[in-house]
Formats: structure tokens, sequence, C-alpha cells
């Protein structure tokens, strides 16, 4: 029978929670995309030579980054919540 | 007009120059794909990382719960759409790249990249909207302005991966970063390249072009040497007495000759890329090999002058400790490359550039509204010309031949403080020696078919190798069965050149090329010409019997009534070495995709339409008839391309022209001037020679 140490264990949740800050930081940078695609749209509103598909395509790649950051925060809490049951015995755990 | 004024999309008083804000905002595109592309790698990875499946086999409901949820994370749309750029060990994101593409969705870091390409394209040719008809512009738009973002795409990578496309693309100096940036980003960074190699062979310059070069040294001479040597890759050492009496050596090096061929020109857009910006190109190298053979002692002294990517090649060697160490650089002069802020290896050595501020290729981010301030007011070693030419079209204004000009125009002032700099090189030339660069880590252009023999042959504009070469051309030939009767009155007044009869009707040709990359540079050309019999011993069906023949063997062939090209060394050459009615004359053409399209102004002609179904068919070798005072003059055309036979039915003639000559009479008397072909045989893109002309006693 095989049984897997603690140590290993805590290191892969250790691991895991390191993903989880990973994602939230990437879902802020997403935000952050989202906000700079559209303040280059809105640059793009006062040029007269920019093409006239310029603007909603930037609005439609903005929006899509935002859904994106949306879902990065989801997929955080979900791996949190992995987490939380891997390792029940450390108590609660930061980071929520 | 505005109410301030101003043209529509023209800059308003004292606001930012539009296509400067596009370009800006391109770059800021271009970072957030970039950044997109991190985030969605690394969700990737989290996805496969081994702790998550490792706790998701000890808690399988909250660990598929959060592999579900990355896995939504990374593919859902709208959002991150699908991982860009899996690893190659990244199976499990590579399969779902794949997927995703399978059904035609594309990444988001893909598709913003996309936008900012697309910026970047308006606002290079919003300054310079000439650059629209070249070859690699005209490849680079069809791709990025299908209808949908995502058939954008993958147009897009089709095309960065083709690598026929490639010459095209390199010749896009203002895009050549972006393009490999998109093109990281859309298939991950390049593993090509290694390591760069470069050499150099001593050459003989021929009795017309030693006739031409420079024997005193000056600024402009030695300028205009290598404008004498721009055609074909070679570079220039002199040496020059000076005024002390101490021998010096001047390199001078050549730059890009748009649409001709170099034996070390740059394969693919990374080698484009590293020959124009990087440090250590196969230029460069080659350079450091010409001067090992030329025998130059250790510590002698050196002036470098170099334009386009020669100018980059001689920064570079100003740059390079072990060069500076074996030899003393006094000067370097880059014209018309891209200097930045460089610092010699030995800060003795004086550096000086000269840039138009519309030159594309030295001034990438288009023209500044004012000159660039002077690093440093007191440095007595740097010299920066920077100056708004009287063109800002593109190649033209980057060509050698304009910043000479200029020099000695419009900027008297800055061409004397150059020649007071150079006071140590003004003396007799004491000897002259070119070298052709190598670059030892590809086949050179064209291997194997046009890899041949070549001759120089004698003509009124310099002596012109022939076999002439076709490195990249395009060819749509539309046939026309018309009356022999008006075929035979068109041709030379001589009962043994008749036209080849196929059943009733005689086959006029009207044929249009576009040569993007040959030898005596690029040109449009339209020819009309008639198949005509054997001169000799014309026998019934020849013209069908030579089409399982070889082309040197051939009895029947075509005899060219007229010909129109864009270029004067093309007319040059078409009249005197190929003995064929040559007109130079404007026109264009675009014969790359389905639809066709050829007009010349000059001419009153148009041809347009789309191509229909083709049939594979052989290579459109040929024999072509021209006349040279009493004789006839026989070339042979060899092709190497994938010609298509296709109906004639979609495409049609035009022609808006009441004059009789030239052409638009012949096209007339032949019933064609407003008819449809037969049938086409057209070529995208194939490679040609054409050997000299042989006269025949007929």
């Amino acid at each position: 029978m095989v049984t897997e140490s603690a140590r290993p264990q805590a290191a892969q949740a250790d691991e895991l929670l390191a993903h989880i800050g990973r994602l939230r930081a990437d879902a802020d940078l997403m935000d952050g995309y989202a906000r700079r695609l559209r303040a280059t749209a809105a640059a793009l509103g006062g040029c007269p030579m920019a093409p006239e598909w310029s603007r909603p395509a930037l609005d439609r790649q903005a929006a899509a980054c935002a859904a994106a950051a949306v879902r990065l925060r989801t997929a955080a809490e979900a791996l949190l919540a992995h987490a939380r049951a891997d390792r029940p015995t450390r108590g609660a755990m930061s980071g929520s | 007009m505005r109410a301030d004024g101003t043209a529509p999309g023209r800059p308003a008083p004292g606001g930012p120059d539009p296509a400067d804000v596009l370009r800006g905002c391109a770059r800021d595109v271009l970072e957030i794909a970039e950044g997109i592309r991190a985030v969605s790698g690394r969700t990737a990875t989290t996805l496969s990382a081994p702790d998550l499946t490792a706790a998701t086999r000890r808690h399988p409901r909250t660990g598929l719960a959060g592999c579900w949820a990355l896995l939504r994370a990374l593919t859902a749309r709208p959002g991150l759409g699908g991982p860009a750029d899996p690893g190659p060990r990244d199976g499990m994101a590579r399969a779902l790249a794949r997927a995703g593409r399978a059904r035609g969705a594309e990444n988001l870091a893909a598709l913003v990249a996309l936008t900012s390409l697309r910026l970047r394209v308006t606002a290079v040719l919003a300054d310079h909207p000439e650059l629209a008809r070249t070859p690699g512009m005209r490849l680079l738009t069809r791709a990025v302005t299908a209808e949908r973002d995502e058939d954008a795409v993958r147009a897009l990578r089709t095309l960065l991966r083709d690598r026929t496309a490639q010459r095209a693309l390199s010749g896009l100096a203002p895009l050549i970063s972006e393009l490999l940036s998109v093109r990281a980003l859309l298939d991950g960074p390049s593993e090509r390249g290694g390591v760069p190699e470069g050499g150099a062979e001593a050459v003989d310059l021929g009795d017309q072009r030693r006739r031409i070069i420079a024997t005193e040294g000056s600024l402009l001479g030695f300028l205009r040497n290598i404008e004498a040597l721009s055609t074909d890759g070679r570079i220039l050492v002199q040496n020059v007495r000076g005024p002390d009496g101490v021998v010096r050596y001047v390199v001078q090096a050549p730059g890009a000759a748009p649409g001709r061929p170099r034996d070390d020109a740059p394969q693919d857009l990374v080698g484009a890329w590293r020959d124009l910006c990087a440090t250590d190109s196969p230029y460069t190298r080659s350079l450091v090999h010409a001067l090992a053979v030329h025998g130059i002692p250790r510590g002698a002294e050196l002036a470098l002058i170099g334009h386009s990517e020669g100018g980059n090649a001689v920064l570079n060697l100003a740059q390079d400790e072990d060069f500076c160490r074996t030899y003393r650089v006094t000067h370097a002069i880059a014209v018309g490359a891209p200097s930045g802020d460089r610092k010699p290896a030995d800060p003795r050595t004086w550096i000086a550039t000269v840039t138009n501020q519309y030159d594309l290729v030295a001034a990438p981010d288009g023209h500044r509204t004012e000159p660039a301030p002077r690093a440093d007011p007191d440095d007595t070693t740097r010299y920066h010309v920077e100056y708004a030419g009287p063109t800002r079209e593109f190649p033209l204004c980057h060509r050698l031949r304009e910043y000479i000009e200029h020099l000695r125009t419009l900027l008297p002032v800055a061409r004397a403080d150059l020649d007071e700099a150079l006071a140590p090189y003004r003396g007799p030339v004491v000897r002259t020696q070119a070298y052709r660069l190598k670059n030892h880590a590809h086949p050179p252009a064209g291997h194997p078919f046009l890899t041949l023999a070549t001759a120089p042959v004698r003509t009124t504009v310099g002596p012109v190798e022939v076999p002439v070469r076709y490195y990249d051309s395009a060819a749509a030939h539309l046939c026309f069965p018309v009356d022999p009767a008006a075929a035979r009155s068109l041709l030379p007044d001589a009962d043994w050149l008749a036209p080849s009869r196929l059943g009733p009707r005689a086959l006029a040709v009207l044929s249009v090329h576009e040569h993007r990359c040959t030898t005596i540079g690029p040109y449009t050309e339209i020819a009309l010409s008639v198949l005509v019999d054997d001169l000799w011993r014309p026998r019934p069906y020849d013209a069908v019997i030579d089409l399982l023949r070889r082309v040197d063997l051939r009895r029947t062939g075509r005899y060219v009534l007229s010909l129109a090209v864009t270029t004067e060394a093309a007319r040059v050459v078409a009249r005197e070495v190929w003995g064929q009615p040559v007109l130079r004359m404007r026109a264009e053409a675009d014969l790359t995709g389905r639809e066709i399209r050829a007009r010349s102004e000059d001419l009153g002609l148009v041809v347009e339409g789309r191509l229909g179904p083709g049939l594979r068919c052989p290579d459109a070798d040929r024999a072509l008839y021209g006349r040279r005072g009493t004789g006839t003059v026989r070339t042979l055309v060899r092709a190497q391309g994938r010609l298509r036979l296709h109906p004639g039915a979609g495409v049609r003639v035009r022609l808006d022209n009441a004059a009789a000559e030239p052409l638009a009479g012949q096209l007339r008397r032949l019933g064609i001037d407003a008819a449809r072909p037969l049938f086409v045989l057209a070529c995208p893109q194939f490679m040609a020679h054409r050997g000299g002309g042989a006269e025949l006693a007929r």
C-alpha cells in the first residue's frame, strides 16, 4: 500500500496557493488591458485617420479582456476551494 | 474641408500627427497582445500543473471543478479564447489550440496582435501611400483585410509561414519588427536563424564600371562608388594616399537594392531584420572577411562609409571592440541607415549619419516634426544630419542617388563638413578592389534553377549580365485566336515569316508580366506577340508538336510585335540584347491573386478580370523572336513556376486609346481591343531566365 507523506502534500498545497495568487494577479492584468484598450479606442476616436473598424474592434477586445478577468477570478476561487479541501488540517486559508 | 480649414485625414493645426497617433496606438496594442499571450501561457501552465493533477486525484470533486473553471478561463469566448503559443512539450495546450482553430476560433492575443498590425499598416500607408503597390504590402493587406478577424489571423499565419512570400515581406522595412512580433504571437518565437555566417571573395569590376569609380577621395565620390555597386551586393575597398603621404583605406558598403537579387540577401524576415537592425549580421561578418582578404595591415587607418544595410554594417563594425583593436577606425559614415545612439568601441572614432526624415529604413517610425536633438552638443565625434527631403515617396527617398543629390544641392554645408572631416582621405586612389559578399548559411537566391554562368553584354546603359535572371515574377498570357491575314500584316514583310495556324486561325498572345525581383531591377511589361512558324522549314502542326519539345529544340516561336516596359534598363536590354520593338511606358499590374488587373495609362490599356478554375500545365518556356537590322534575333526563355491554364471567359481587355501606335493599333487590327481571350495561362509566382539573343540570318 502506498501512502503519501505529509510534506509533499503540503508543498503541493503551497504550489496551488501560488497558482491562485498568479491567477488573481493575471485577472488584475487583464482588467488593466481592458482599460488600456478602451483608452486606445478613445484616442483613435480623435484621430482623423483612424479606420472605422478600429474602435469597435478594440471595444470588442476590451470586453473580451474584462470577461477573461472575471473567469480567471472564478478559476482562482474554484482552486482556492479545492486547496482548502486538500489541506483541511491546516485550518482556514488566507487569500479570499 | 473641415471647419478649421484643414483637409479631412490631415492633422489639425497644432494637433498631433494622425500617423503618429496611429503608430503610438499600434505599439500600445501590440504590448497588450504580448501581455495577454503571457497570461494565456501562465493559465495553460496552471491547468497542466502536476500539483493540481495530484490534488485532483485526492479530491476529485473540488479538483475537477477547479480544472473546469481553469479550462473555461483559458478557452471561453469572449475571454482568452484558447492558449496562445503552446510550448512544444505542452501537449494539452497544443491540443486545445488545435481544437480551437479547427472550429474556426482564434485566441485573444492573436486577435489583438492583428489589430495592432492593421493600425501600423494604416499608419505606414498614411505617410507612404505608394507602398500599397509593393508586392509585400499587397500580400499583407490581402491577408489582414479578410472579412472576419479570425479569417484574417489565419490568412496572416499562412502568409508568415509561406516561404515563397518571405522575399516580398522582407522588403517591408518599416513593418519588419512588427511582423516578427506578430509572428511570434501567432506561432511562438522563431527557432530559425542560428549563428550568422558571412564571406567575401575578390571580384573584377569590369571595364565599364571601373571607368565610373572615383580616382580621388571625396565624400560624393565614395557615395557614387557605392551607388555604382549597389546593384549586385558588392562592396569596395580603396587605398587612398592622403595629403600627408600616408596610405589609408576606405571601405564602401552598399545597402539594399529593392527588386534586385543578392547572394547575401536575407532569406526571410528574421534575416532581413538582422541585417537591418542587429549588431551581428552576416553583412558585418562579410565585411570583416573582405578586409582580411584585402590585406590591410594591423593598426592601419580606416574610414567606413555605407548606405542602408551597408550603413548599419559599418556602424556595427565601429562598435566591434575586436575590429577596432585590429584597425584604427577613424570615421564611420552611415547614409540612410537606422543609426540609434551607438557608441563606437574606439572613443576617437568620428561617427556621422545622414538621414532623410521620410526614409522608412532610416527612420522606421516615420518623420519627426523637429530634428532629433543632439545627445551631447559638446561631443565633436558625432555629426548627425537629419533633414526633410523634397519627396516622401518610398523607396525613392531611400535611394542613394537621392541622398547624393540632396547632399549636392540641399545640404552643401553638411557636405562640406563631412568632406572636411574626411580630409586625411582626400587624395589619389592607389588601389581599388571590389568584393562580392557571400552568405554561406544559405544557397544563393534562386538556387538551383538560377545558378547559371553569366557573361556581361555591353549596352548603352552599361554592362548587363546575360542571361537576365528573374527571381520573383508573375505573368498572365491572354491567348486570342485571330485572323491569320491580320496577323501576317503585322509581321515584317518577308515571305519566310508566317503565323502558325491552329486550324483556320492564328494565335496572338497579350502577355502581362510583373517582375518583382530581377537582375535588371523590378519592372512591369506588356507584350503583344504572334505565334510564328519555323523560319526555314515550316511544317503543319509544328506549333502543336512543339509543345512536346524542349524549348531549345522548338521550331516555332512568338514574334514580339510590341513591348512596353516601365524602366529604362528593361527598355535598353529588350531593344539592344533581344531586338524587340520596345517603348518605355507607365504601367502597373497585380497578377498574384485570382483577380488579375493590369493597366497602362500611356497605352490606354486595361486588362482585368477573375481567373476561373485552372489546370496545371508545363512551364511556359518559350522562344521569342525580334529583329535587329536585317536579321532575326531568337531568345530562349526558361521558366520555373506553377503555370495554370484558365478559361478566358472571366478576363477582358479594354482599350481606351484611339491612337494607332503603339500597341493600340495592332490590338485593333487583330480584333482583340475589347475581346475576351480564349484561354489564359497564368502564374502568380515564377522564376525565369532569358538568354542573350542569337542572331539568325533571316
